[in-house]
């Protein structure tokens, strides 16, 4: 019997490529039974092109008692929809960043926990191949003890409700420090201790462009300690102008013990000189393994079990982001976890 | 070379032939107008691999040294800076000092108060300067081609730079990576973007298994981040940074800069082929500095380092130990700005003859 999955706003474009990856799983295997989108006109055009159904609201497609909703509204909704998922006993796929808050954040976890649903939080990063692998190497302690980490997972000003707080929560923390935190947690088996941030606002000219009058941050450096004394860092920021090759970047430099990893997820790519951009672009053939993240929830939702990736999974990181922004506040290190 | 005559030849006296020695050493041997006429290591058979280099001198004490030069290039672990300096200056001789000036800020003042007494210029190596690849960077960013800086990467990353027991895995001596590396970073910051406001760092620290580790962010006063990575827990040397301005990216990687690589098939005995990698300049950054100290003493440019940056330097490095080592925020004072190279150049300056502060 096919999953049946039902998709509650395509507010964050990763909603396209989620349901692609559902319908590339092997045939029968997952049914769309529908999109609802706080923008009706939005939802009408997403469901024509994916070939399914809008509804016009969203009891109405939870009535249709799915098996699994993806969530994909503005960050500042993702309470409100994954509440009403759990409340209709469906399971639910998060974009992240989880939620704006922790507040919020353990609201979900346990909503869907009383409710006895599936609550996973969409971080892709960790079903790449290279990501897998450097996983695999890990485990086996061909690093040793891990006792450094500098990355990066630079963007461009993505603009829209991003770059507006009122919906999206913050700007490039709240946007690009949870993939990374989020890996290194999962890579490393290890918990935040302190998170220390340097924040810039509106420091580069896409930002200025797109926020008019507000502010919103878009430069970020942030420091976390791990549970092994373990020194991170992480630079969010949006800080790719409009002509570089591409949108941004995830890279992790680890110091271990044995030895030194330098990962860069998406360097699988061509390098592309065109008249018809008049700039140089990449295109990256970096894939995920079994359907990615969507592959894995519908996983298991047929298998009745919890996912690998977890409500509790996007809660940490978002301590993260709540934490760097206190940090940035109050200019001294915040202790983690924050519940 | 054309109008040289033996009275324009600067004889340089090294102190110390360990690394740096040797890199000074063979730049030596290329410039004009130079001879390395003795070298003084407390390991005579060192001293001795230099001098040959050189048919110089080797000295039995730092006396016959000062003797025998005109210029002294002091190149030991940092510790001993100050009462080589000290030495040199009695002898109102010229003094290049390897970086950082001092351990401590003491050690620097008392440094800087010795050669401006004797007033002998006081050059220290903060190489960096010469490197194209950072010199350009700084052009780039000051000429506001990218816009106002937002978010900048230093990463200097090397394997331990000897093994357990040397100087180098001695805290108080070397003050690990961050002190002996990443100030090469910290004087390239100061010299592009000025004092900083505060300093947060992270870090590792194992000099049993030679590795020290920090991660630093350093404020500055109209927004700028800097964010360094500083190693000796790598497998090699690399260095790269990235500068993200309000109107555009600067990115370098080292490993992405080598223009030339050779690989023997076959390679060394014993199979496998081996490459060596090579990134060939005109002049090496070194002799670009030490040539460029060479035209200072001789009267003819004015110090792109001056004492007082490489004591910021040697102050800015402080706070960031001091960062890493409490894992805390440290404020910097407000102090005064390092102060850029005096505009009134000696115009004819007579070796030795004024200290160029």
């Amino acid at each position: 019997m096919a999953v049946k999955i039902a998709f509650l706003s395509f507010a964050h474009m990763h909603a396209n490529g989620y349901a692609r990856q559902m319908l590339e799983l092997p045939k029968g295997t997952v049914e769309i039974v529908g999109i609802w989108d706080r923008d009706p006109a939005r939802a009408k055009k997403m469901a024509k092109a994916l070939g399914t159904k809008a509804f016009a609201s969203r009891d109405a497609i939870l009535a249709k008692r799915p098996h699994g909703a993806v969530v994909c509204s503005e960050n500042v909704r993702h309470r409100e929809d994954t509440l009403a998922c759990a409340a209709a006993g469906v399971g639910v796929l998060c974009e992240k960043p989880l939620a704006t808050t922790v507040a919020d954040a353990k609201a979900m976890v346990e909503a869907c926990t009383h409710a006895g649903v599936a609550l996973m939080t969409a971080f892709p990063c960790r079903f790449y191949g290279p990501a897998l692998r450097l996983k695999e190497q890990l485990d086996a302690g061909d690093l040793g003890e891990i006792v450094g980490a500098a990355t990066t997972n630079h963007g461009r000003q993505p603009g829209g409700w991003f770059a507006d707080p009122k919906f999206s929560g913050g700007g490039a923390v709240m946007d690009h420090t949870v993939h990374v935190a989020d890996m290194l947690r999962w890579l490393l088996g290890r918990e935040y201790t302190r998170v220390y941030a340097a924040i810039g606002y509106n420091r580069f000219a896409l930002t200025k462009k797109a926020v008019g009058k507000r502010t919103v941050d878009d430069a970020g450096i942030v420091s976390l300690e791990m549970d092994n004394g373990a020194a991170v860092s992480i630079d969010c920021s949006w800080s790719r102008p409009a002509e570089y090759s591409t949108w941004g970047d995830v890279k992790l430099e680890l110091v271990g013990t044995k030895g030194v990893a330098r990962l860069n997820l998406f360097r699988q790519r061509l390098l592309i000189a065109s008249a018809k951009t008049g700039r140089l672009q990449e295109s990256c053939w970096a894939d995920e393994k079994d359907g990615g993240a969507p592959g894995e929830f519908i996983r298991a939702l047929r298998e009745g079990r919890p996912p690998s990736v977890t409500g509790l999974d996007g809660l940490r990181a978002t301590e993260v982001v709540e934490g760097a922004y206190r940090s940035a506040q109050s200019g001294t290190p915040v202790a983690l976890p924050l519940v | 070379m054309a109008g040289r005559t033996a009275s324009d030849n600067l004889r340089v006296g090294l102190i110390g032939a360990g690394m740096i020695a040797g890199a000074h050493s063979g730049c030596y041997r290329k410039m004009d107008g130079v001879t390395v006429a003795a070298v003084w290591d407390a390991d005579r058979a060192r001293a001795q691999k230099i001098a040959a280099a050189h048919n110089a001198a080797v000295c039995a004490s730092r006396e016959e040294l000062l003797k025998a030069c005109d210029v002294v290039d002091i190149c030991l672990p940092t510790p001993f800076h100050l009462e080589n300096i000290r030495a040199a200056a009695a002898a109102k001789k010229p003094v290049i000092s390897e970086k950082p000036l001092g351990r401590s800020l003491e050690d620097c003042d008392a440094a800087i108060e010795a050669c401006a007494k004797a007033k002998v210029p006081l050059l220290v190596g903060h190489v960096l300067r010469f490197f194209p690849e950072y010199s350009a960077l700084r052009d780039i960013i000051l000429s506001g081609r990218i816009g106002d800086p937002a978010v900048i990467h230093l990463r200097r990353v090397v394997c331990s730079p000897g093994g357990p027991g040397t100087w180098y895995w001695n805290y108080e001596a070397s003050g690990g990576c961050v002190f002996d590396t990443a100030i090469h970073d910290l004087d390239w910051l100061l010299w592009t973007l000025g004092r900083p406001v505060s300093v947060y760092g992270l870090g590792h620290r194992d000099p049993a298994n030679t590795r020290d580790y920090a991660l630093i962010t350093i404020q500055f006063p109209g927004g700028a981040i800097a964010h360094l990575q500083s190693s000796w827990a790598h497998d090699g040397f690399s260095t790269s940074f990235e500068a993200a301005g309000s109107e555009g990216l600067v990115e370098y990687d080292m490993e992405d800069a080598v223009p030339l690589k050779v690989a023997k098939i076959g390679g060394d005995a014993g199979g496998g082929g081996k490459v060596v990698p090579e990134s060939p300049l005109a002049k090496s950054p070194y002799q670009l500095e030490l040539e460029h100290f060479m035209d200072v003493i001789r009267g003819k440019a004015k110090p792109i380092i001056t004492p007082a940056e490489a004591r910021a330097s040697v102050e800015l490095a402080l706070a960031c130990l001091d960062a890493v080592a409490g894992k805390k925020v440290v404020t910097l004072s407000k102090g005064k700005a390092a102060p850029k190279a005096k505009a009134k150049a000696k115009k004819k300056v007579k070796l030795g003859a004024e200290h160029p502060e």
